[in-house]
């Protein structure tokens, strides 16, 4: 669908919590080959502290996201958290993170879940709010506190981290062109309600599930568009590991300078809902004016959302006053042990 | 005023495994009746103090029980404000004695604290801070930034707040209830392992079940113990609303209204129950009760000032480190120990000290024996 | 003025030592715990985060409460 009114990201922010451990250091507790974080293309993953979870990371994103609001806080009308890691089964994250962030009772609100495509749903549901005029400005996150069997191949990658983004039809620092989503019924990952951890399917989580719906909506918002992958400064790809999305860039004729500042993943691991989220916070935060990014999630069971975004003129001048940047973030997270981590997921069972 | 502590009785303070809340209340009421050569009947009013019953036996409504205990029915009250209930029980039964509603009255101060686990009990004591405000601090924690205060501005040191738990220990080997029968050199209080920063175990009053009971009149008896003043301070409940850091001002004030009240000042004063939950109480004490001027402290307990020949005796029973302190009872066992040592002519002028949290409330009784 | 509490409530015991401290703001204090695993120091300049109070067990509602970091 191609946009034609004003409607975009009015500011942004994320958390991250502030302890990683090194997937070498996961490997050799597995007695595992060490290299193979390297295979993964995923170096580290951030780990929560103690009293950290899912509300606390989205609420500290939404402050940052509020700090550098130019608006009026109480005309964020909606809300909406998405994550695979809601604290409750039943009982919305959302409202303990409006109540922290002080917003109005007049919200519209509902926690999402699409596995990693939660939050970029919430994008594309709080640009229609704002587009219907239904609100004046809508604040949706993505945040995540991934559990992963130990020993099992998602445990060097499953991650933690928020982002959020409040949008809003002026002042816009970057304008939504044009967004689609495409869904079909690809069980590559579930959970069972009462399990402690997902299943996947292996390899079947590759072709069938990431790659077609990636490709697919791309594919289709290009089409739609009329654009080329050399009409883009940037492209953001879900980052379930540092493999795919490079592989996918190359496919639908992206290059490595396009690509490289969305991968976050290297670092903090596979943030889940928040992956997506806060690898555009990275593009935006040393965008340009007029730049163009392509942005495509992939949430497994399995989906896509796809974004063409446009930087404005008021993002540089935006940025200047952002009091954090995620590669600072990044560069200062502690490296912890192996029994640190496992009893930071332990406090985080389901 | 003439109020004359007429009977004391105080149990053994310790893990009392064998002894109930209600066998407490009655070893304690029962010793102090007889040693007042009294019987129920000539009691008017019972004053029970006790801050953790409700949490830790689901037993409030002391005052019916102390008084079903005694036989008699006679009229009773629980009085709580944390670790100086026993002092706010005294206050209460004094307040009765001068209106002239009572002429006799039973106060009595009990805890049991040793029957649950030591977590749960750091827990029930940390309601004697402001809960809401104060969430995740614990009382050895509240204490230890009032330690790193003093520390900080007045550059008082790690011996000095050993010194205070030395002298207390070798103190209580003259009181057979004391909880602690143990010699300690400055060198192991110190070593002993951190509780809460720079606060270790050494520097901290037990977990103590005990009780304490006086009987007081309005009549005057010659040879034994009267109350000559008190006073009652207060300050905010939580520590950050307090204007200084390094003093109680509860305890000034308290102070100040005692000695006004008796006509006496602090040189005055030949011996002392003070307040010593953790090493650094007592130092506050020294200054706050105007043994000493502001920062002293430290130097007047490490050059030997607080013993025996020294300027005043602070602590004779072992304080609250070495005797032990349950909690509702230390307020009215302080009344208690200071009557019998002054009944029996060691010395005229005495001050009791109780403080409540970490100085919210605080209580100084003064009492003489002599012939005025 | 900062301490390390290394015994606490049952609840909490499993977050010893966490630091605890008395913090000016702009004149008015207030106590706060620190994040878990934050060492805070006298002088230091900090900020309050959300974080969870305490664990919760598997059936209550998880209680939030403030707590500092460095800034």
């Amino acid at each position: 669908m191609l946009i034609k009114k004003d409607v975009g990201i009015t500011s942004y922010g994320f958390a991250l919590p502030q302890q990683k451990i090194l997937t070498k250091t996961i490997a050799l507790a597995q007695g595992k080959d060490e290299g193979i974080g390297k295979s993964l293309g995923v170096i580290s993953k951030t780990v929560p502290s103690l009293d950290e979870d899912t509300i606390t990371l989205a609420t500290q994103a939404s402050l940052e996201a509020l700090a550098s609001f130019g608006g009026e806080k109480n005309d964020i009308n909606a809300l909406f958290v998405g994550s695979e890691s809601h604290p409750y089964a039943v009982k919305p994250s959302g409202t303990v993170i409006k109540s922290a962030l002080g917003l109005s009772e007049d919200m519209a609100l509902a926690d999402l879940q699409f596995a990693c495509k939660a939050a970029t749903q919430g994008l594309q549901i709080g640009a229609s709010y704002v587009l219907s005029g239904l609100v004046k400005n809508a604040l949706i996150i993505g945040a995540d506190t991934a559990q992963s069997s130990p020993g099992d191949a998602l445990e060097y990658t499953a991650g933690a981290g928020a982002a959020a983004y409040i949008l809003g039809s002026d002042n816009l620092l970057v304008k939504f062109l044009a967004t689609l989503s495409i869904a079909t019924d690809t069980p590559d990952f579930w959970r069972r309600p009462g399990e402690s951890y997902p299943q996947h399917a292996g390899r079947f989580s590759g072709g069938p599930a990431y790659f077609y719906h990636i490709s697919t909506a791309a594919q289709k918002i290009l089409l739609e568009t009329g654009l080329k992958a050399s009409d883009f400064k940037y492209c953001v790809f879900h980052t379930p590991n540092g493999k795919f999305p490079r592989e996918v860039a190359k496919k639908l004729g992206f290059t490595a300078e396009q690509i490289q500042p969305s991968l976050l993943v290297e670092k903090i691991g596979n943030t889940y809902a928040a992956a997506v989220p806060l690898a555009l916070s990275a593009v935006l935060e040393q965008a340009k004016a007029k730049e163009k990014i392509l942005v495509v999630s992939y949430g497994s069971g399995s989906g896509s959302d796809a974004f063409v975004l446009e930087t404005t003129d008021l993002l540089e001048s935006f940025n200047k006053k952002r009091n954090q940047k995620i590669a600072d973030q990044i560069e200062k997270l502690i490296e912890v042990d192996y029994q640190t981590y496992t009893t930071a997921m332990k406090l985080l069972a389901h | 005023m003439k109020i004359t502590v007429l009977g004391q009785a105080i149990t053994s303070f310790g893990e009392l495994w064998q002894k109930s809340l209600s066998d407490l209340l009655v070893d304690a009421m029962v010793g102090a009746i007889k040693n007042a050569n009294l019987e129920i009947k000539d009691i008017d009013a019972i004053f029970v103090a006790n801050m953790s019953a409700g949490m830790a036996e689901n037993q409030v409504h002391l005052g019916a029980l102390a008084s079903q205990l005694m036989g008699g029915n006679k009229p009773a009250m629980r009085v709580e404000g944390a670790c100086a209930s026993g002092s706010l029980a005294m206050l209460a039964g004094e307040y009765s004695l001068l209106a002239g509603q009572y002429k006799t009255v039973l106060v009595v101060g009990v805890e049991k604290m040793t029957d649950i686990d030591s977590a749960l009990a750091t827990k029930y004591l940390s309601g004697a801070a402001f809960y809401g405000q104060e969430y995740g601090s614990t009382f050895p924690g509240l204490y230890g930034l009032l330690a790193g205060a003093h520390m900080q501005k007045y550059g008082t040191t790690r011996d000095q707040l050993s010194a205070v738990a030395v002298k207390n220990h070798l103190h209580a080997f003259d009181n057979p209830n004391a909880q602690y029968h143990k010699k300690f050199s400055l060198d192991q209080i110190s070593q002993s392992q951190l509780v809460a920063d720079p606060l270790r175990l050494l520097d901290c009053s037990p977990i103590t079940d005990g009780a304490a009971a006086v009987v007081l009149t309005t009549k005057e008896v010659k040879g034994l113990a009267k109350i000559n003043g008190f006073g009652h301070g207060q300050d905010s409940l939580d520590l950050a609303g307090r204007q200084s850091m390094t003093s109680l001002e509860a305890t000034k004030t308290a102070a100040r209204l005692a000695y006004k009240m008796s006509n006496l000042s602090a040189q005055k004063i030949q011996v002392a129950e003070v307040h010593d939950c953790f090493t650094i109480a007592e130092i506050l004490a020294y200054e706050d009760l105007e043994f000493v001027g502001a920062g002293e402290g430290g130097k007047l307990v490490a050059t030997g000032k607080t013993t025996y020949g020294g300027q005043v005796v602070v602590n004779p029973s072992g304080g609250l480190k070495a005797g032990g302190h349950p909690v509702g009872a230390t307020g009215v066992k302080q009344i208690a120990y200071l009557a019998k040592i002054l009944a029996q002519g060691q010395f005229e002028t005495a001050l009791a000290h109780n403080v409540g949290g970490s100085g919210a409330t605080s209580v100084v009784h003064i009492l003489t024996n002599k012939h005025d | 003025m900062v301490t390390t509490i290394r015994t606490s409530s049952p609840e909490l015991n499993y977050l010893t030592p966490y630091d605890y401290a008395v913090v000016d703001f702009a004149g008015q204090k207030k106590e706060f715990m620190a994040a878990a695993g934050e060492n805070l120091k006298i002088g230091d300049k900090v900020k309050l985060v959300l974080r969870k109070k305490f664990q919760p067990d598997s059936s209550s509602l998880i209680e939030y409460s403030l707590k500092l970091i460095k800034v």
